[in-house]
C-alpha cells in the first residue's frame, strides 16, 4: 500500500516538474508541430482524392497487396491481415505509412523526454533527499510513469490529429472507423511508448550523467533497429532460398529481439497476431523495467 | 542505552580506491555524534553507507535496527542533510517540502512544510523556485526537510559549510533544538562547533576510525584542567596531595596543569581554594584541551 502511494506521489511530483521543464515543453511542441504538418499533408492528400483505395472487398484488398505498392506497405511492418483490414474499412493509402512513421519516431520522443530521469539527478545528488524516504523501486517506477504519461498525452494528440485531418479532408471518419482504427492506433502507441519509455528508464539508471544516458539510449535504439533490419533481410533472403530448397538463416530470428517487430501486430484483426504483438511488446517493457530496477537497486548514488 | 547505529567491519571500495577500511562503530540512541577528520578521511562515504546511497563492499550496518540496503527500510527512521546535494530544480520551496512530507507519509504535508519553513526562519520564501535560492537559503531549506516527520535519527553532513556567520548560527541553534529529541550524527570541519554541539566524537583518517569516544574524554574535559597563573608560587605538593589528583605540573611559567579522576567541580574548587590561601593570583581556569588540539595530536600520534 505504502509502495503504491509512494509511486503515485512521485508520479505526481515528477509530472509537475516535467510540465515546467523547458526541454520537455520544447520536445512536446516540436512533436505537435510535426504531427500538425503530417496531418496537413494527410488532409491535402485525402482532400485531393489521390490516396483513396477503398473501401475494398477482402479479395480486392488482397489483390491490391500483390501490387508493387503492396510490398511497400508490407515493409511498414504491418501484417498482411492488418493492411487488408485497413483497406476493407476504407482507410486511405497513406494511412499505414503515416502511422508507421509515427511509430518510427516514438522511441526517439521517449528518449528525449526521459533520458535524464535518473542519470540527470546523479551529478546534482538531488536523489539523495528522496531515496531515504522511499524505495528505489518506487522512485524509478514513479519517474517512468510520469514520462510515459507525457508520451501518452502526445500520442493521443497525434491520433486525434490524424483522425481530424482525415475527417476534414472529406474522408468518412465515422464512429466505426474511430472505434476500430482510432482506438487501435492509440492503444498501439500507448503500449509501444511504454516499452520504449522502459528502455529509456533502463539507460538512465545505468548511466552517470544525462548526456551519457541519451547517448546510450540512442545507441540501444540503433542496435535494435539494426537487429530488426538484419532479421528482416535474412528472412527475405531465406524465403528466396527456401524456394531453392535451402534452410532459413538463423539471422532471421534476430528480428524478434526488438519490440518494434511486435508493435505492428497490435493493430491486427487476427487474434493470434494481436496476442503475439501484445505479449511481445509487454514482455519487452517488463524486461526493460526489471533490468532498470535491478541496475538502480545495485548502483551507488 | 540501545545503539542507534551499529557498524561492524564496514569497508567500501570504489574501483581500485579503498575509501573505508574495517569500520566498526556504535552510536548510542540520544547521542549527538560528531564525525571529524581531514578531507578524504571517508566521512561522506560513511554517511552515504548509513543512508543507503552506497553499497558496502564488506561488513554490515544497522540503523535503529534497519538495514539501509533493504529498499524503503529507512523510511520514518532517518532524515539526512546530504553534502552538496542540490535541491531538485523546477520545484517551489513549498512544493519540494510538501513532496518530501508526502513521501514521509505525513497527514498534512502543507502544514508540515509551513512548520519546517518557520523553524529555519524562511517562511517568506515558500513560493520561490528552489534553483533561485542563495547557497545559505538552500542549505537551510535542505535542513528544513530533515525536520519533517520527526525521524529519530538525523544525519547532517557539513551543515554549516559555506554559510555566513549569522546563517551558521541559525543552523547551530536548530541542531541544539534537535539534539534534545533525537540522535544526531553531524560532520563538520568547524571543530569548535562540534565541540559545542556533540557529546561524542569519532575521528577518522584515511578511511579508518582513529578514535571514537565521548567528547569530554576526547578533549580531556573530564580528566584535566589548566589554570592561568598571574602571580605567586604554585604549591604543587599541596595540589598533588589531593586524593583525586593524578598529576600536577607547571606546563610553563604561567600555566598549571592538573590531571585528575572523579568529579571535575570538586577538585577545581579545592585547587582554587589552595591557590587563594597561598596568595597565588590566577586569571582563568579551563577544563580539557581545545578539540582541534586534541584532533591534531591524535592524528599525529596515529600517523607516527
Amino acid at each position: 500500500m505504502g509502495f503504491m502511494r509512494d509511486i503515485v506521489t512521485i508520479w505526481r511530483a515528477e509530472l509537475g516538474r516535467l510540465s515546467k521543464n523547458g526541454r520537455i515543453i520544447a520536445a512536446s511542441l516540436l512533436w505537435v508541430f510535426a504531427v500538425a504538418i503530417l496531418s496537413r499533408v494527410l488532409h491535402r492528400l485525402v482532400e485531393g482524392g489521390e490516396v483513396a483505395v477503398g473501401p475494398l472487398s477482402d479479395e480486392q484488398a488482397q489483390q491490391f497487396l500483390s501490387s508493387s505498392i503492396g510490398a511497400l506497405l508490407e515493409a511498414t511492418g504491418f501484417s498482411r491481415a492488418t493492411i487488408v483490414s485497413m483497406f476493407v474499412h476504407g482507410a486511405p493509402l497513406n494511412f499505414p505509412f503515416f502511422f508507421s512513421a509515427v511509430m518510427f519516431f516514438l522511441p526517439l520522443l521517449c528518449a528525449l523526454i526521459g533520458f535524464d530521469q535518473i542519470a540527470g539527478e546523479i551529478p546534482t545528488r538531488s536523489l539523495r533527499f528522496i531515496v531515504v524516504r522511499t524505495s528505489r523501486a518506487s522512485l524509478i517506477l514513479g519517474a517512468f510513469l510520469a514520462r510515459w504519461t507525457v508520451v501518452v498525452g502526445l500520442a493521443f494528440i497525434t491520433v486525434v490529429g490524424i483522425l481530424v485531418s482525415l475527417k476534414s479532408g472529406g474522408f468518412p471518419v465515422g464512429i466505426g472507423f474511430i472505434a476500430r482504427w482510432g482506438v487501435a492506433m492509440f492503444g498501439t502507441a500507448v503500449l509501444a511508448s511504454g516499452t520504449w519509455s522502459a528502455l529509456t528508464a533502463l539507460c538512465s539508471t545505468v548511466a552517470w550523467t544525462g548526456p551519457t544516458a541519451l547517448f546510450l539510449n540512442l545507441f540501444a535504439l540503433l542496435a535494435l533497429r539494426t537487429l530488426r533490419s538484419i532479421g528482416t533481410s535474412a528472412l527475405l533472403n531465406g524465403e528466396a532460398a527456401l524456394v531453392e530448397g535451402a534452410h532459413a538463416s538463423l539471422f532471421a530470428y534476430f528480428r524478434y529481439l526488438t519490440p518494434s517487430q511486435f508493435e505492428p501486430y497490435l493493430m491486427s484483426p487476427k487474434a493470434i497476431e494481436f496476442i503475439t504483438g501484445l505479449a511481445g511488446t509487454v514482455a519487452f517493457g517488463v524486461v526493460f523495467m526489471l533490468l532498470a530496477n535491478i541496475a538502480f537497486a545495485r548502483r551507488d548514488l | 542505552m540501545s545503539p542507534a547505529i551499529e557498524i561492524q567491519g564496514l569497508s567500501k571500495r570504489f574501483g581500485a580506491f579503498q575509501a573505508l577500511t574495517d569500520i566498526s562503530l556504535l552510536v548510542p540512541s540520544g547521542t549527538c555524534c560528531g564525525l571529524i577528520g581531514p578531507n578524504g578521511a571517508g566521512k561522506t562515504t560513511l554517511f552515504g553507507l548509513m543512508c543507503g546511497y552506497l553499497k558496502p563492499s564488506a561488513g554490515s550496518l544497522r540503523i535503529l535496527g534497519a538495514n539501509p540496503q533493504i529498499p524503503g527500510s529507512l523510511k520514518h527512521v532517518l532524515s539526512v542533510l546530504p553534502q552538496d546535494a542540490a535541491l531538485p530544480s523546477a520545484f517551489s520551496v513549498t512544493g519540494f517540502l510538501c513532496y518530501m512530507a508526502s513521501l514521509s507519509s505525513l497527514p498534512d504535508p502543507k502544514e508540515a512544510a509551513r512548520k519546517a519553513l518557520a523553524q529555519v526562519g524562511l517562511s517568506d520564501v515558500g513560493g520561490r523556485r528552489c534553483n533561485t535560492l542563495s547557497h545559505g537559503m538552500a542549505k537551510r531549506i535542505a535542513l528544513a526537510q530533515t525536520m519533517l516527520g520527526d525521524p529519530p535519527l538525523v544525519l547532517l553532513d557539513e551543515p554549516t559549510a559555506g554559510l555566513d556567520p549569522a546563517s551558521a548560527q541559525v543552523v547551530r541553534t536548530l541542531i541544539l533544538e534537535l539534539r534534545s529529541k533525537r540522535t544526531i550524527v553531524v560532520s563538520s570541519h568547524n571543530l569548535q562547533e562540534l565541540e559545542d554541539l556533540c557529546d561524542m566524537a569519532v575521528l577518522m583518517d584515511k578511511g579508518r576510525i582513529v578514535e571514537a569516544k565521548l567528547m569530554s574524554d576526547f578533549t580531556g574535559a573530564s580528566a584535566e584542567f589548566r589554570v592561568s597563573i598571574a602571580r605567586g608560587t604554585v604549591p604543587l605538593d599541596l595540589i598533588s596531595a589531593q586524593p583525586q589528583c593524578r598529576e600536577a605540573k607547571l606546563e610553563d611559567e604561567s600555566t598549571l596543569y592538573v590531571r585528575f579522576e572523579g568529579a571535575a567541580e570538586d577538585i577545581i574548587t579545592t585547587t582554587a581554594s589552595i591557590l587563594a590561601s597561598r596568595q597565588v593570583q590566577f586569571t582563568e581556569i579551563w577544563t580539557g584541551r581545545r578539540l582541534d588540539d586534541a584532533v591534531l595530536e591524535t592524528l599525529r600520534r596515529g600517523r607516527a
